[in-house]
């Protein structure tokens, strides 16, 4: 016998088995449960071997870097303690020092002006005489003026020519010049006037 | 299949993932902490070798400072009012030595606070200056040796002038010539009375 409806079909024979189609789906459930709870499983245990792989290394630097620490420490100390123990002696010599380098300081600049009177004195040629010579220091310049004879005018240039030389020269003039038969007949009277920096 | 029944279960589910949020959160802090520390302990490190060598350095000075001063390569200058007989004693002994007189000397006990003529401005000292004049009479070379080694002496002087006049001339060349100096002598502050 044919079942069939008024459209001329077949009826289905399928039917649905409703107590089963819900333990599937229970199943399904409880399965998708089953995986996260895996996965978040294996999460800690990543974590936990990551830290097991870390966590002793950053503890073993912690720990050297304090051993470090708490030495160069110990060492400031001992420096420190060093340092107080110096200290008082280290004190006494500053003023000491001190005195000795104004000492030296004065020593070279009262060898520098020597020195720069010394200059012209040695640059006298025979043929000049030199009546004096005089030299003024103030604010770090000498001023040197030299009365001299000469026995004659190229005599006078060479001694100007030569003293003007030297080591730190600010000015050299010639200031007056007029006949004088002291040392030879056509000499010649001068006045020479040389500044120098003595600063040191 | 009993362990899958135990792990299915919403509570056992939540359990995990509180583990997993502490293990999470105790790694973390632990790597946190650690570093931390670490850092805080170089840098502590760094700062005290930093100060160690400066430290060692002062020290270093010092004992250097402290061996120049015991050195006893020259004499202390004669503080005060002593350095007005030291500088006389000085310069007759010199004068002496290179065959020149001292004709003169004059020299005021009136203190004065040093002040240079050899620079603009004058250092920072509390050393005081006494004003003296002297003559020195000789052959040339022999005065300007005797001034070198004036120089040189441990009593320290400054120079306002030098005047050097002919005051008798040689056949050989070698005049008598007048050294009249117009110095300051300069001392440290302190000192008795003369």
């Amino acid at each position: 016998m044919i079942q069939g409806n008024m459209f001329g079909r077949v009826e289905s024979k399928k039917t649905i088995n409703v107590e089963a189609n819900l333990l599937a789906e229970r199943l399904a459930g409880r399965q998708r449960i089953i995986r996260r709870a895996q996965q978040k499983l294996a999460l800690i245990g990543l974590a936990s071997l990551g830290a097991a792989l870390t966590v002793p290394g950053l503890a073993d630097l912690r720990s050297g870097t304090a051993a470090v620490a708490i030495r160069e420490r110990a060492a400031v100390q001992k420096l420190a303690a060093q340092m107080r123990d110096i200290k008082a002696a280290h004190e006494a010599s500053v003023p000491k020092l001190a005195e000795r380098a104004m000492a030296q300081r004065l020593r070279a600049q009262a060898k520098a002006y020597l020195g720069q009177l010394t200059f012209v004195l040695n640059t006298v040629p025979p043929s000049v005489a030199v009546s004096s010579v005089k030299s003024e220091v103030m604010g770090g310049a000498a001023t040197l003026t030299c009365q001299a004879e000469a026995e004659s005018f190229e005599a006078m240039r060479e001694f100007v020519g030569k003293a003007s030389g030297g080591p730190r020269v600010e000015s050299a003039v010639l200031v007056s010049s007029r006949k004088s038969d002291q040392l030879a007949s056509g000499g010649v009277s001068f006045d020479y006037v040389k500044k120098v920096v003595v600063k040191p | 299949m009993k362990w899958s029944l135990w792990l299915s279960q919403e509570g056992v589910v939540r359990g995990i993932h509180v583990t997993l949020l502490g293990v999470l959160a105790a790694w973390v802090t632990a790597c946190v902490y650690c570093g931390y520390e670490a850092l805080q302990n170089r840098s502590s490190s760094s700062t005290s070798i930093a100060s160690a060598k400066e430290t060692q350095s002062r020290i270093s000075e010092a004992r250097n400072a402290i061996k120049q001063a015991r050195a006893k390569s020259e004499p202390d200058a004669p503080k005060g009012l002593a350095g007005i007989g030291a500088f006389q004693g000085v310069l007759q002994a010199i004068a002496a030595k290179w065959g020149c007189t001292v004709t003169e000397f004059q020299a005021s006990s009136l203190q004065m606070g040093y002040v240079t003529r050899f620079d603009k401005t004058t250092p920072s000292t509390d050393w005081v200056q006494f004003d003296a004049q002297a003559t020195i009479r000789g052959p040339a070379p022999n005065v300007l040796s005797a001034l070198f080694e004036l120089s040189d002496s441990s009593v320290p002087h400054e120079y306002n002038t030098v005047e050097i006049k002919r005051v008798a001339s040689a056949a050989g060349g070698q005049g008598t010539v007048a050294a009249a100096l117009q110095l300051r002598i300069v001392a440290p502050p302190g000192g008795e009375r003369q």
